[in-house]
């Protein structure tokens, strides 16, 4: 589809794929295209492909996610709709300014590596994380209310993690996936 | 008519738009306002598993995040209207978005063949939708086929089904077996197969 797309808006000139994210495509036009020529695509790839990981698949959608969650829990589904407009409204700015943000810069390390990305990226893994914090306690808590009965629930997570550490596996998620599944099994 | 309502929604997954209407946080509070159905714990459970797959997709998958839409979409017509029990519920959404998976593929391949035979840009567009939205009806049908015949997964017993799972999720989330959905589907079989004759 991205493939197409560069072809398309290109006449031509750009073929195969651009790893990054379909929301940065505009800005990466943007910056490949001078007047009639088009730079090789290889000159950006890298950079595109890092941002496209960084800002949107791995920091901007989860924090939209995750506060939509956290509005689930405290405020009800009605809300959801808040974290949505906040999405839509983002992503809309990087499409219609995305062209003439790119176009103007020169060099890749002018288009990417500004500080208001570095910054950018930066305040969304924070508040990602403070967010996931949120979302792991209160399901945490849940599950403690749900078994009714502390002294077996810490029995049982001091084991599972105790496990998980000693095979060295990555815990943090796969560890509250196995304590749901656990506690079904409990009830 | 709601299978065709969701089948809508699934569409915007992987595509250059991608709205996030279609992710499960979102979509299940909106299928449960418009199907009029009351969010109670046991949707939320489901929208909030779900969240936590969607958060972690780009780790989960080797070259694309994987997509949890089908699955969530699955889960919600097996616990809303066929009153399937919340954890069997799970289960199978999961299975039905490994099984989009394949879909995804099939859309690829059909998309390769409409564009060879369609000429014009608008028509092969419409075509590619319309088969995208024919493959996710398929699959939401076959779901509530599945709700309505399979009157054991109404069952709260589920005590062993999860127990049988963690070995699926531990090769599901292994570095080495990222994305072998055959391993990961075997294994959901093999799980069932023994669930449906040995404990029932």
């Amino acid at each position: 589809m991205q493939g197409n797309g560069y072809n398309l808006l290109t006449n031509g000139q750009i073929s195969g794929y651009i790893n990054s994210n379909p929301y940065l495509a505009p800005l990466i036009y943007g910056f490949l295209r001078i007047g009639s020529d088009i730079k090789p695509k290889n000159y950006i790839a890298s950079a595109s492909a890092v941002m496209g990981d960084n800002l949107i698949w791995n920091n901007f959608k989860p924090v939209i996610l995750l506060l939509a969650g956290i509005l689930l829990l405290t405020a009800g589904p009605i809300y959801v709709i808040i974290p949505l407009i906040v999405y839509i409204t983002g992503v809309s700015v990087l499409r219609f300014t995305g062209y003439s943000y790119g176009s103007s810069k020169e060099r890749p390390d002018q288009l990417f590596e500004e500080r208001i990305w570095i910054k950018a990226i930066n305040a969304l893994r924070t508040v990602k994380f403070i967010l996931m914090g949120i979302i792991y306690l209160y399901i945490i808590l849940q599950l403690a209310l749900y078994l009714n009965t502390a002294p077996l629930y810490v029995i049982i997570t001091i084991l599972i993690t105790g496990v998980y550490i000693l095979l060295k596996r990555d815990i943090d998620f796969l560890l509250l996936i196995v304590i749901i599944l656990t506690a079904n099994m409990v009830k | 008519m709601i299978i065709l309502i969701i089948s809508l929604l699934n569409l915007d997954t992987r595509t250059a738009f991608h709205w996030l209407i279609s992710e499960p946080v979102f979509l299940i509070p909106v299928l449960s306002l418009i199907a009029g159905i009351p969010f109670d714990n046991g949707l939320l459970f489901l929208t909030i598993m779900y969240l936590v797959f969607s958060v972690n997709a780009l780790q989960l998958g080797r070259h694309t995040p994987p997509e949890y839409t089908a699955g969530a979409s699955a889960s919600f017509i097996l616990y809303a209207f066929f009153n399937v029990d919340v954890i069997n519920a799970f289960l199978l959404g999961l299975f039905a978005s490994y099984l989009a998976d394949y879909i995804y593929k099939a859309r690829l391949t059909a998309n390769q063949y409409i564009m060879r035979a369609v000429k014009r840009p608008g028509l092969a567009a419409a075509g590619s939708l319309f088969a995208g939205f024919t493959a996710y009806t398929g699959l939401f049908w076959l779901t509530a086929i599945a709700g309505s015949h399979l009157t054991f997964l109404r069952s709260s017993n589920s005590a062993v089904m999860p127990l049988l799972f963690i070995p699926v999720l531990r090769k599901m989330f292994s570095a080495k077996l990222k994305q072998n959905y055959t391993t990961v589907l075997s294994g959901a079989l093999i799980m069932v197969l023994i669930w449906i004759f040995i404990i029932n």
